[in-house]
């Protein structure tokens, strides 16, 4: 057991700006050996700059690092990886074609004198790792058959194997269901033991709170406090993070989530309806329903089925023999384009693989799904598209300057509510949100789910897969679980609560509720 | 898919066996229409003939393995068969070494190009490809022979089949390596190999050392089928490399693939030379075949190397994670 009270990394007025944006203004930290500390933040402030510097991605612009009262520089990854400071990031970073032992100890390969990687001995030390981490992966798989989670957990795994003096968390349990997340979590105390310090970003707040011991607030590029974690409640972290705006906003949706759930008893006309074979992969016959008004929630552990069949409802994956009914109308076609043209509009999880078109304009990802709205004979009018961006920005409250400036140049929050707004466009009568909420801060979801309530309580409804159970408890008023790629439960009323949920995902069945 | 799970711990998709399927497939039609085709003497001599395609087909592999490509493959081949015509008189050794250490030069200068100054190897090598056509020309304006005799019989009588035999096991060394391995994870995901600490810059130069390293031996093996110096000898050789490297298993977008798949390939488009030969076809078919061939491959490989291509529907734009 290592002098808990040692200080080892520290971190002395570094500031960062991209551009006009100030990304880090002064921040001092100090980090001490063997504790887990948390940095909390929105996105955009200034939290994942802060890793990357550490981690040797982005170089800081002024400011003193100090590593065990040794100054480092972290001038590139494989600097600061030397200087004992290893990053789980949220997006993964393994090489598809090698095996799971190669990608974990990639970069750091032993041989024999022959000059051939030692495989032998490479499959053994990641037999040996996942052993001591309790995780239940194989070396010799190669990594292009593994599962998001999988790759998460042994992204983990290579980071824990550089035995680093500083272990950073991004959003490391992001792609996580809550067992996986928590044996996770369970390996840190082993790292802490030896004097590791790790250093915990998240957006899962209960999470933090009970791993943590130590958590700073990081609001516009400064640290506002850092307490122990002991001493520290949900609320007034949030508060702390989010000034004042943040009650009014959830007390909102609360309220108008109760109200929803109320209405929902009684009977409404059914809006969408759709049958999937059980030859697109599911045990049986998989059936949705959403009635005008709802918000109907998709739950499930990673790769039970849930997120396929949003998938195969927005036209994003085929299903023969798949029926689908909207407003009394059938649905046909194959693509997300007939989908979309029958007012079915599916929001992908992956923001920046599927979401949005890097590098170009906020307004041009705006109507890119509607552009014979914006268009007059096939011409683009580009004042009238800036004028339909900025309306619909307006709308949404996307923080951005002008809708000229690249989508890549907005935080994550406000990049996923241009996506909405691309959805909105369409004027939709069915959204599907497939965990799009992902890795967005606080006030950003808040604010979203406002508009997903107003939305609804014009007379559509949406079907909202999430990883978070507590988002579709506050947000559903009926909730379909899925096990093993089948419907296990159909949760309404009283039943939607975190309990009944989570037991279903791990393969209770219940009854559909008439 | 269908998988082959080999006591290494690797496992082959069933997809990368094709192209031997195809070699064995051809190697019949052949026998076929000509039946001492199979004799060894005509297979080494078959082969000999292949050997300059087969080097630059290895070459071209390695560098489509970490996602770039070389399409200067010719011209670089031409230059170094100038090279070795025009050095030969000051002694064979300095002349041979000259051109491998050519070879290896305009190699690290692609890579150079295309890692430190991130030009698109497509466009840069294409850039690369007209300069070395340039000097092969400013070098010797019109074909020459004059070689010596003992030059030609380098590639007589079963060495073609010791020197593949070499390659292939150099290669299932080489990609066993350390360096074997980042220049696979470079090919995948150079940002995640970036990340975890590979050497880019070295590994990627190393890679096209070695890639004008066998364009120096393609060029020396063409010298010696040839017999002479030719500033347009190359010429074809970069197509076919290409299609070879593909044909061969070498996804296109780097990253997967072998450098053995790469030399079957290479013999494969050897042996429809053949074919087109023994039917009395026109040559000019050839550059037909090779075309439409070099699209079927990569349609191919679209659609059984990637998983998630097959999944979906094939007008949807590919997605890597």
């Amino acid at each position: 057991m290592t002098d808990a009270s040692a200080t080892t990394l520290v971190l002395q007025n570094v500031m960062k700006s991209y551009g006009s944006t100030r990304a880090l203004r002064d921040v001092s930290l100090s980090f001490e050996a063997g504790e887990i500390h948390t940095v909390l933040g929105e996105n955009g402030s200034g939290k994942s700059t802060l890793v990357k510097i550490l981690s040797g991605i982005a170089s800081k612009d002024s400011g003193e690092l100090t590593l065990d009262g040794r100054p480092i520089t972290c001038t590139s990854p494989t600097v600061s990886r030397a200087d004992g400071i290893a990053t789980v990031f949220q997006e993964l970073t393994f090489v598809p074609s090698l095996t799971l032992a190669e990608n974990v100890f990639l970069g750091s390969y032993k041989r024999h004198w022959t000059g051939v990687l030692d495989s032998r001995l490479l499959n053994r030390r990641c037999d040996e790792l996942m052993d001591e981490l309790g995780f239940d992966l194989d070396g010799r798989q190669p990594a292009s058959e593994l599962s998001l989670a999988q790759l998460q957990l042994a992204e983990f795994a290579r980071a824990y194997a550089r035995e680093p003096r500083v272990l950073i968390l991004d959003e490391a349990t992001s792609a996580l269901d809550q067992p996986e997340a928590a044996a996770l979590i369970g390996n840190l105390r082993k790292l802490t033991s030896r004097g590791t310090t790790v250093i915990f970003v998240s957006h899962r707040l209960d999470e933090v709170i009970e791993v943590s011991d130590r958590i700073s607030t990081l609001v516009d590029g400064r640290i506002v406090s850092t307490r122990q974690a002991g001493s520290v409640s949900r609320e007034s972290l949030l508060n702390e993070l989010l000034g004042n705006t943040i009650d009014s906003v959830r007390d909102v949706v609360q309220e108008t989530a109760a109200i929803l759930k109320e209405a929902t008893h009684e009977a409404k006309t059914v809006l969408f309806e759709c049958e999937i074979p059980a030859s697109a992969g599911f045990r049986s016959d998989i059936r949705i329903t959403a009635r005008r008004g709802e918000i109907v929630g998709l739950a499930g552990l990673q790769g039970h089925g849930q997120k396929r069949a949003l998938r195969i409802i927005g036209g994003d994956l085929p299903a023969s023999g798949m029926r689908r009914t909207l407003a009394d109308r059938p649905v046909t076609g194959r693509s997300p384009r007939d989908a979309i043209a029958a007012g079915i509009y599916y929001i992908p999880e992956e923001r920046k693989i599927e979401g949005i078109v890097t590098g170009h304009p906020v307004a041009a990802n705006l109507v890119l799904s509607s552009l014979p709205l914006v268009s007059r004979w096939g011409w683009l009018r580009r004042a009238l598209e800036h004028r339909v961006a900025e309306e619909m920005c307006t709308r949404l409250g996307v923080r951005l300057a002008s809708v000229r400036q690249p989508i890549d140049s907005l935080s994550g929050g406000n990049q996923q509510k241009v996506v909405l707004g691309r959805g909105l466009l369409c004027e939709p009568q069915l959204l599907l949100l497939d965990d799009s909420m992902r890795g967005i801060d606080v006030r950003a979801k808040n604010e979203i789910y406002q508009h997903l309530v107003d939305f609804t309580e014009a007379g559509a409804a949406v079907l909202l897969n999430s990883t978070e159970i507590p988002e579709l408890i506050r947000l559903c008023s009926r909730v379909i679980v899925f096990h093993d790629q089948d419907v296990s439960a159909e949760l309404t009323g009283d039943d939607v609560n975190e309990a009944a949920v989570l037991r279903a995902m791990f393969g209770q069945r219940k009854a559909p509720a008439a | 898919m269908t998988k082959l799970r080999t006591s290494g711990g690797y496992s082959i998709r069933l997809s990368d066996l094709t192209i031997y399927v195809v070699l064995i497939a051809l190697v019949i039609i052949n026998t076929v229409l000509q039946p001492n085709f199979i004799e060894p003497l005509n297979l080494y001599y078959v082969l000999g003939t292949a050997m300059p395609l087969i080097f630059a087909s290895a070459a071209q592999g390695m560098v489509i393995l970490i996602s770039s490509i070389d399409l200067a493959t010719g011209s670089v081949v031409s230059l170094v068969n100038v090279l070795v015509v025009t050095l030969i008189g000051r002694g064979s050794f300095v002349a041979i070494c000259l051109a491998i250490l050519a070879g290896i030069a305009m190699g690290l200068i692609a890579g150079l190009i295309t890692t430190l100054l991130r030009l698109p190897a497509i466009i840069a090598t294409l850039a690369l490809s007209s300069v070395w056509a340039g000097l092969a020309l400013y070098v010797l304006p019109t074909p020459k022979g004059g070689l010596p005799d003992w030059f030609q019989t380098v590639l007589a009588g079963s060495r073609p089949l010791w020197i593949l035999v070499g390659m292939i096991l150099l290669w299932q060394w080489f990609s066993r390596t350390k360096q074997g391995k980042h220049m696979y994870a470079i090919g995948a995901n150079e940002n995640a190999a970036y990340m975890s600490g590979v050497p880019i810059l070295k590994t990627r130069l190393l890679v096209f050392a070695i890639s004008g390293l066998l364009l120096a031996l393609s060029a020396l093996s063409l010298s010696a089928t040839t017999g002479g110096g030719d500033p347009l000898s190359g010429t074809a050789l970069t197509l076919q490399s290409i299609a070879a490297a593909v044909l061969g298993g070498i996804h296109f977008k780097g990253g997967s693939g072998s450098i053995v798949g790469a030399i079957a390939g290479a013999i494969v488009l050897a042996l429809i030379t053949n074919v087109v030969y023994y039917t009395g076809a026109s040559a000019f078919y050839q550059g037909v075949v090779y075309g439409l061939l070099l699209i079927l491959a990569l349609s191919l490989s679209r659609l059984t190397g990637d998983r998630k291509a097959t999944f979906r529907r094939s007008l949807k734009p590919r997605m890597s994670i």
